[in-house]
């Protein structure tokens, strides 16, 4: 055994009882956040039984919405995506579909698939974008417009598409995202009982290697990847929005309206400026500015999240692609919260100032440097002896099944609400649980760690991830 | 300190993992034992519903049909029954197999009891599931309690109140929503969509609020008498909302009047596009447009459309929308009263009207003959030229590429003439 020096034991044991301390406060949030999702999953579930669909779907009165697909380098994701919009079961709804400035068959595969013809559009320039190139509208689909732009990032395609909106709530979306038939459906019945308040809206999407399957005649329900990698970060992202977003909504401090599926009353968006492209993502940026825009300006108002599996989305088959991914997201999370740091603590903004602000710089942004100084801190205890190896797996275990629990919630959750997983689909996510800590949690610590030096460099890079390679379609055999 | 809290920790880990591994196990294994319960139920219902379409069976009146569920409706908790009854999910008959046996169980004075004002949140589901149920019981308390229900400040029991109503389907349930349009706390569209789906006529309930002092169900009943035909002079009664000082009656009036195809609309309508308000101005540019579209006459038509395309230099940018999306309505024949925004002063007109003249495909009928060698009427050119100079090299160069015209010399001289040479290349 290595003997250490008294003032190192003496570091050592106020570091051990930090990460207990840390562990306790991370358990105590993740109770009071679970018992917060569940009042909220249950008044959601309910609502959602009770909601008369075919009414909204029905009505001339239904809120009309813009969908706005930004996309870039997306030549295999693009049609599929905008054909699973513009199938949308819902009254009144516009696709504009933005190209910014893809390199690759992005824009020809739209043109192609959509009978696409340029035109000459006079549209109001609201906020300000990169140049438009062309306009282009569908001889088949007049829902349809296609503006193909110069590359100016995610922030200024939705700007641009906003400029060519004509609807008060807009939809804003990712290109690589493929969205179920009630998506809009889903969301707008919960705004439209509160259209004055509700400013923006969020809901569940999951992960798949192979997004695109939702949208075919086949498509069962979700299921799980097959795919280690893929049904770890599907697990993430159920217990991010069942649990704690759900959570935070009924705090109303939801702070992050994804990238992926967002709905943002578009007079908001204006008056805020529009999605900024100085952050390397634009989602979590606006939630926190139209939160601080609603709250100095003492206006009522409510941004939800909803727990709706309604989309699945690309997700990286490979490690590096999603840590390269994962640390972009710390990235946004660290360049916001340091934009917004006057929020912190402060009454004014309320919730938001006193839960919302402070959850995410302590426990998003201090996240990975706690994670390591944690692991760090418990080997060095019992590689010196100041911590027995039996105590020390006994922790790890502890851990192990306690981040397993908020997963094993959310599933429930979830399972109870929409049925739509198979049973052995549910067991496998519930196996998933306690073996996250070992094999997932790594990658994300590790992805928070460059992140946050990426940060720190002031790096703005996308760092949008290659897309994962497709399963050859089965030959066909002809009879 | 710390490090005694440290110490003091350790021998309670060994605990600690027990404690936590064994909570998960449990959780995990009643998520799966809920969801396998859940699965038999839902397999019980399926092979009912199977047996149900069956068609000697499907022939049977509700009560005996319902007693073919009973059976596994006992299999099932009372309360989780009574919860079924609102859950749009469910077949109607499914529904109704539910109600009828959890008034059963019930009994219908508990639940009246449960459809009365609620506090707390299991109170307020068990008041839904009550108000659901007692459609089928049908007590003559059931519109007062529906009626306390719409105007219930939670907007889960407001709104499945107003799916019973509409349900319930009958004068008095139109009447309650028509109240609940201006009291109730659920937004008025809310409740408007299920007027809409009434299937007995609601205009005798509907026109007296022609006339009622509050703005909000003036505007209503002119909204929601869109779909009616113009018998015992509606439309006369709606002729005066035109002017009304509120401007959201206005607009519902001019489109209302429009949709009933009413003769006056076309004078309403000119005179409402000066309006002050610009969602006026934009609904009088549309009613024109559906009076337009129906007229056989040409020359009505094209004055329709020059009306409209004054429009085109609005100082709203929602107003210029609806113009242009009204001339393209109009069809290509109303081309020349478009064309003569090309000389307004209103740089918003002019580039507005070469918008319409390109979506019409004015321009691509002109280029394509120029690229034929036939040469196109003096006028034809002139449209083209100064549409394309209002449109400049992005309307050029997608005209080239609609048409795909090789930049033949004519085509190329008139770009060049126009100083939109790269247009063409």
């Amino acid at each position: 055994m290595i003997q250490p020096t008294p003032g190192m034991v003496s570091i050592l044991e106020t570091s051990v009882t930090v990460t207990f301390v840390y562990a306790a406060v991370l358990a105590t949030y993740a109770l009071v956040m679970g018992c917060l999702a569940i009042v909220e999953a249950a008044q959601r579930r309910r609502e959602d039984q009770a909601e008369d669909y075919e009414s909204v779907l029905e009505s001339p009165f239904s809120i009309p919405v813009s969908i706005i697909a930004p996309s870039f380098n997306e030549e295999v994701m693009a049609v599929p995506v905008l054909r699973s919009l513009l199938a949308q079961a819902y009254p009144t709804t516009e696709v504009i579909a933005v190209d910014d400035g893809s390199t690759d068959g992005t824009l020809a595969a739209m043109i192609e698939a959509f009978d696409l013809e340029p035109r000459r559009v006079f549209y109001r320039t609201t906020l300000g974008t990169k140049p438009v190139r062309m306009v282009y509208k569908s001889r088949t689909e007049p829902r349809l417009t296609v503006v193909s732009k110069d590359n100016g990032g995610k922030a200024d395609a939705l700007n641009c598409g906003i400029n060519f909106a004509r609807y008060r709530f807009l939809c804003c979306v990712d290109g690589d995202t493929m969205f179920a038939p009630d998506a809009v459906l889903k969301a707008m019945a919960v705004i439209s009982r509160d259209p004055a308040r509700i400013v923006g809206a969020a809901s569940l999407f999951g992960i798949s290697l192979t997004p695109e399957t939702i949208g075919e005649p086949s498509y069962a329900g979700p299921t799980m990847n097959g795919h280690l990698l893929g049904d770890f970060q599907h697990l993430d992202m159920m217990r991010a929005f069942v649990d704690y977003r759900a959570a935070w909504s009924r705090l109303e401090c939801m702070m992050c309206v994804s990238g992926g599926y967002g709905i943002w009353r578009r007079d908001v968006v204006v008056e805020v400026g529009g999605f900024s492209p100085n952050f390397t993502c634009e989602d979590i940026e606006m939630t926190f500015r139209v939160h601080e825009h609603m709250l100095r300006q003492k206006r009522p108002y409510r941004i939800v999240s909803l727990p709706s599996l309604i989309a699945q989305t690309e997700g990286p088959s490979k490690i590096k692609s999603l840590i390269s991914q994962r640390a972009r997201w710390q990235r946004v999370t660290l360049e916001t919260i340091w934009e917004y740091r006057r929020m912190f603590l402060r009454p004014k903004y309320r919730k938001v100032g006193m839960l919302g602000v402070p959850y995410y710089a302590i426990f998003e942004c201090l996240a990975p440097l706690f994670q390591i100084l944690s692991i760090v801190t418990l080997a060095l205890a019992g590689l010196y002896g100041i911590i027995g190896w039996q105590p020390y797996l006994a922790f790890l275990g502890m851990m192990a099944f306690g981040t397993a629990i908020p997963t094993t919630l959310s599933v429930w959750l979830h399972d109870k609400g929409y049925r739509d997983y198979r049973v052995r689909d549910l067991v496998h996510m519930l196996l998933l649980g306690p073996v996250d800590l070992f094999l997932y949690r790594p990658i994300l610590m590790w992805a928070g760690m460059v992140g946050t030096i990426e940060f720190l460099r002031g790096d703005k890079a996308w760092n949008k991830f290659e897309r994962n390679v497709r399963r050859p379609a089965p030959a066909t055999v002809s009879a | 300190m710390d490090a005694t809290l440290a110490s003091r920790v350790e021998p309670l880990l060994g605990q600690g993992f027990a404690a936590v591994a064994s909570l998960w196990l449990a959780m995990s294994a009643w998520v799966v034992v809920d969801r396998v319960r859940h699965d038999r139920r839902q397999g019980r219902l399926r092979s009912i519903q199977r047996a149900l379409s069956d068609p000697t069976l499907e022939a049977l009146p509700p009560i005996e049909r319902a007693a073919a569920v009973r059976d596994m409706l006992t299999r099932l908790p009372t309360l989780v029954v009574y919860r079924m009854t609102g859950d749009v999910d469910l077949a109607p008959w499914v529904r109704e197999s539910c109600a009828r046996y959890a008034l059963e169980q019930i009994g219908l004075q508990r639940m009246l009891h449960d459809a009365t004002p609620h506090r707390g949140a299991k109170r307020k589901w068990r008041r839904i599931s009550a108000l659901h149920a007692l459609v089928y019981a049908r007590p003559d308390s059931i519109h007062a309690l529906l009626r306390a229900a719409l105007a219930d400040a939670d907007a889960d029991v407001a709104s499945a109140a107003a799916s019973v109503l509409l349900r319930i389907g009958d004068e008095r349930a139109a009447e309650i929503l028509i109240g609940g349009l201006r009291s109730a706390r659920l937004p008025a569209s809310r409740i408007a969509a299920r007027l809409e789906r009434f299937t007995i006529p609601i205009d005798d309930l509907l026109r007296p609020l022609l006339t009622s002092p509050r703005a909000e169900a003036r505007y209503w009943a002119a909204t929601l008498l869109r779909n009616q035909h113009d018998h015992s002079g509606l439309a006369a009664a709606i002729v005066p909302l035109v002017d009304d000082a509120d401007a959201p009656v206005r607009k519902a009036a001019l489109l209302t009047l429009a949709a009933m195809q009413s003769p006056d609309v076309a004078r309403l309508a000119s005179w409402r596009l000066t309006d002050p308000v610009p969602y006026v101005r934009s609904a009088a540019i549309n009613a024109l447009a559906q009076t337009g579209e129906r007229t056989p006459d040409r020359t009505r038509r094209q004055a329709i459309a020059a009306g409209i395309a004054a429009s085109l230099a609005d100082r709203d940018w929602s107003v210029r929308t609806a113009a242009k999306d009204a001339l393209a309505r109009l069809g290509p024949a109303t081309w020349r009263a478009v064309a003569a925004e090309l000389s307004s002063s209103d740089a918003f007109a002019r580039n507005g009207a070469a918008e319409v003249l390109q979506n019409l495909g004015v321009l691509d009928w002109t280029l394509r003959g120029i690229a034929s060698g036939v040469r196109p009427s003096d006028e034809a050119l002139d449209v083209l030229k100064r549409a394309l100079r209002e449109g400049g090299v992005a309307m050029a160069d997608a005209a080239m590429l609609r048409t795909k015209t090789e930049p033949i010399p004519d085509v190329h001289e008139l770009l060049r003439s126009l100083e939109l040479e790269g247009a063409a290349s």
